[in-house]
């Protein structure tokens, strides 16, 4: 007997999806169909309330022989979408899929890409009370993906709940305030999303042997919005090499999305061992009030023909080390401001 | 001899209709050679293409440009409509994963059937299963049938399965998509390792980076022809250049039917919003990315003396605002009532995105107060030098001074 899963409790509020993240075999998969009810637990309880639109294992349904538009009808009917609401919820699909002409071909003859257009067109079309999502949202290009995005974030503004499971952590702070990581069939840690992040992540800090921020580089910086601003950092190179510096401001918001604000070039340090003091200055500070993720990124500098940089040290909240940027001042109406004048245009202006 | 895949202006054509027996009835009416433009979806229209040995092809393109028609072909999982193939050695494919493993077997037995199908002997496929086993990380579930096992399993055992057959000539769709981290660099590894051997290697996938990784030859595939066949570093920046443009040009276009102007209350209205980039006179809505960049607002209205307000707001397209000013109007009114607003950005800070600008007219500033008039346009910020490390919202300049 293979336990796939132990001793799992999880709680699905209204309005939110729940992430779970995993790597492989870990038991994701399992656990998605004892919440869709494709397998009974062995022990234990489940409990849904609400109807279920499962996005795992696409196309379970589907007959390759089936145009889109059959495959689609087909669906909605089996998921009770009342008879005279069919016809505009097709349409949407046929729009949201942006398969043209295709639509109404055999779902055979469509790339992996295009099934995967409908099928998430079809699953997402009608508003469910819950979803349960399986990687999902890797799926197609760019451009598809982003509307993925706002299709699922509509859903859940709309009050629906879900589980989403991925081995993509980005996927998760983008929707999931709440996430478990899962680990050999057990959740091994529950909390909030980004702390889930660094649990499941565990990225190894660079050794600092050559160059490293000290034990006494400040947790946390205080500036105030719009003025110039000066982040203080201390630098210790061990050994002589040439070592840069670069820092960013980020913007998690979890459930909602993670986001670089600012992010500054490498800028030189020193090329021989001692102790060093960067300012980093950011003049008329056009960050609104509120708290930051600061992250500082030390790396050798690369010599010629080098691509990519050598790591030395590290603080980001993805290692679970990362600073707090603390913003004070009159709060703002957007995200950020930018710096501008205004004067009025003379008549001769045309 | 010699491996090689030679394709002569091959075309396929999907017949059009709706119903299964559409199809059977036309095959058995002899209508099936229909050529390119008679009448079908043309998925590859007369392509020519030769791939040689030690060739790891990557093929690019955006959803619809044929990549996967053109691999079942090769394949041999379906037949040209036209042209001709050739090809020395033996296609393994890794399609849709998991396509061709048998759900009510386990694991093993599926490794030793599929042994059986690529013509191996019993012996033959005892000596590579361990190895198997262990590369698809499978643990305890190699001994259960397969329809317990998650996407990821699938698609490792399957992965598994064809990379120790020795395969001669390995088309892959999107396979490594599947699988966390760990798994990819794994399969990475393992295709290279194939590819050292002089085998042939296709590839199809929407991620750029594993095409420069695992490529030394990549195609641009585009409405069933190739557009562009050269080093895959070259190859696949022209292809994010354009999905890049394109995408921007769809959206652009899509945004552009919530433009709009209106007014609301008679003696309040916004004549003309321009956006002047640089030191453009004309005015665009493509805004150089930390170039200058100046927003003029002209309009009436005809109590401008008092509390009245232009509220400028700057919206990206996912609806994230990052920017919004008040101006009040009687700040900005000529002698003849005109409305008149210069905002000076010198320069713009706002990373490459599409945004929408919006002024409203406004009696007072209050965030309750009815707008008057409004006026809504797109623009969109691009750059020729992206950051390196991230897309940050802003480019905002940062400096930096060193004392010892």
């Amino acid at each position: 007997m293979v336990q796939a899963l132990r001793d799992i409790s999880l709680t699905v509020p209204r309005g939110k999806i729940v992430g779970i993240l995993g790597r492989n075999g870990a038991g994701k998969s399992t656990l998605l169909r004892l919440l869709g009810q494709v397998y009974t637990p062995t022990t234990g309880r489940i409990e849904v309330n609400g109807q279920i639109a499962g996005l795992f294992e696409l196309g379970g349904m589907g007959n390759p022989n089936l145009t889109g538009r059959e495959y689609a009808t087909r669906y909605l009917r089996f998921m009770g979408v009342a008879a005279d609401s069919v016809l505009a919820v097709l349409e949407e699909i046929a729009d949201f899929s942006e398969l043209g002409d295709a639509f109404d071909q055999r779902i055979r003859t469509y790339s992996s890409g295009m099934a995967a257009r409908l099928y998430f067109a079809v699953a997402t079309a009608y508003q469910h009370e819950i979803y349960l999502i399986d990687e999902l949202l890797s799926v197609g290009d760019e451009h598809f993906q982003a509307k993925c995005w706002r299709r699922m974030r509509e859903r859940l503004l709309r009050g629906a709940s879900g589980v989403l499971v991925t081995h993509d952590w980005t996927a998760i702070v983008k929707l999931c305030e709440q996430a478990c990581v899962i680990d050999e069939g057990r959740f091994s840690f529950v909390g909030s999303s980004d702390s889930a992040v660094v649990s499941y992540l565990k990225l190894p800090v660079p050794k600092p042997g050559v160059a490293r921020f000290p034990a006494s580089t400040p947790p946390e910086f205080l500036l105030e919005s719009g003025k110039d601003s000066r982040i203080r950092l201390p630098v210790e190179i061990l050994e002589d090499t040439a070592v840069d510096c670069a820092i960013s401001i980020e913007m998690l918001r979890i459930g909602l999305g993670w986001e670089i604000v600012i992010l500054s070039d490498y800028h030189p340090i020193g090329d021989t061992a001692g102790t060093y003091s960067a300012d980093f200055h950011i003049a008329a500070l056009p960050l609104a009030p509120g708290k930051y993720s600061l992250n500082l990124f030390l790396t050798r500098r690369p010599v010629e023909g080098e691509r990519q940089r050598v790591g030395l040290d590290c603080r980001s909240w993805t290692y679970g080390n990362g600073l707090t940027l603390r913003v004070e001042g009159k709060a703002l109406p957007s995200a950020v401001t930018l710096p501008f004048a205004s004067r009025s245009i003379p008549p001769e202006v045309a | 001899m010699s491996l090689y895949v030679e394709l002569h202006e091959v075309s396929k054509v999907f017949p059009v209709g709706s119903s299964a027996t559409g199809e059977l009835v036309a095959a058995m009416a002899g209508d099936s050679g229909q050529g390119p433009g008679a009448g079908g979806k043309v998925a590859v229209d007369r392509l020519t293409l030769s791939i040689t040995e030690g060739e790891r092809l990557g093929i690019v393109g955006r959803n619809g440009a044929g990549k996967s028609t053109l691999l079942h072909m090769i394949a041999g999982i379906s037949e040209p409509t036209a042209g001709s193939i050739r090809i020395t050695g033996t296609v393994t494919s890794i399609m849709t994963l998991g396509v061709g493993l048998r759900d009510d077997l386990s694991g093993r037995e599926n490794i030793y059937v599929d042994g059986e199908i690529q013509g191996k002997s019993r012996t033959d496929v005892d000596r590579v299963i361990d190895q198997v086993i262990e590369f698809a990380e499978l643990g305890q579930f190699i001994d259960y049938p397969v329809r317990t096992y998650s996407t990821g399993m699938k698609a490792r055992l399957a992965f598994a399965m064809i990379t120790h057959v020795d395969p001669e000539i390995l088309i892959i769709d999107e396979a490594l998509s599947v699988g966390d981290a760990s798994f990819s660099l794994k399969a990475t590894a393992r295709i290279l390792e194939i590819c050292a051997r002089g085998k042939i290697v296709i590839l199809v996938s929407h991620g750029m980076q594993s095409v420069r990784e695992i490529c030394n030859r990549c195609i641009y595939m585009k409405d069933g022809q190739i557009v562009m066949d050269g080093s895959p570093q070259d190859v696949t920046t022209a292809y994010i250049e354009e999905v890049r443009s394109e995408d921007e040009a769809a959206l652009l276009q899509r945004f552009r039917a919530h433009v709009g102007n209106r007014s609301r209350r008679p003696g309040s209205q916004i004549r003309r919003v321009c956006l002047l980039s640089g030191s453009d006179e004309v005015g665009s809505l493509r805004v150089e990315a930390r170039a200058r960049l100046r927003i003029r607002v002209f309009g009436s209205h005809d109590s401008a003396s008092g509390s009245a307000v232009c509220r400028v707001r700057i919206v990206r397209l996912d609806d994230l605002l990052v920017f919004q000013q008040d101006f009040r109007l009687a700040d900005f009114s000529l002698r003849n009532g005109e409305i008149r607003i210069e905002i000076d950005f010198d320069p713009l800070v706002l990373g490459a995105a599409i945004y929408r600008l919006d002024a409203i007219f406004l009696e007072c500033a209050a965030d309750d107060s009815e707008p008057c008039c409004e006026h809504s346009t797109v623009f969109e910020v691009f750059t020729l030098t992206p950051p390196v490390g991230g897309k940050p919202m802003l480019y905002y300049p940062v400096t930096a001074v060193v004392q010892t």
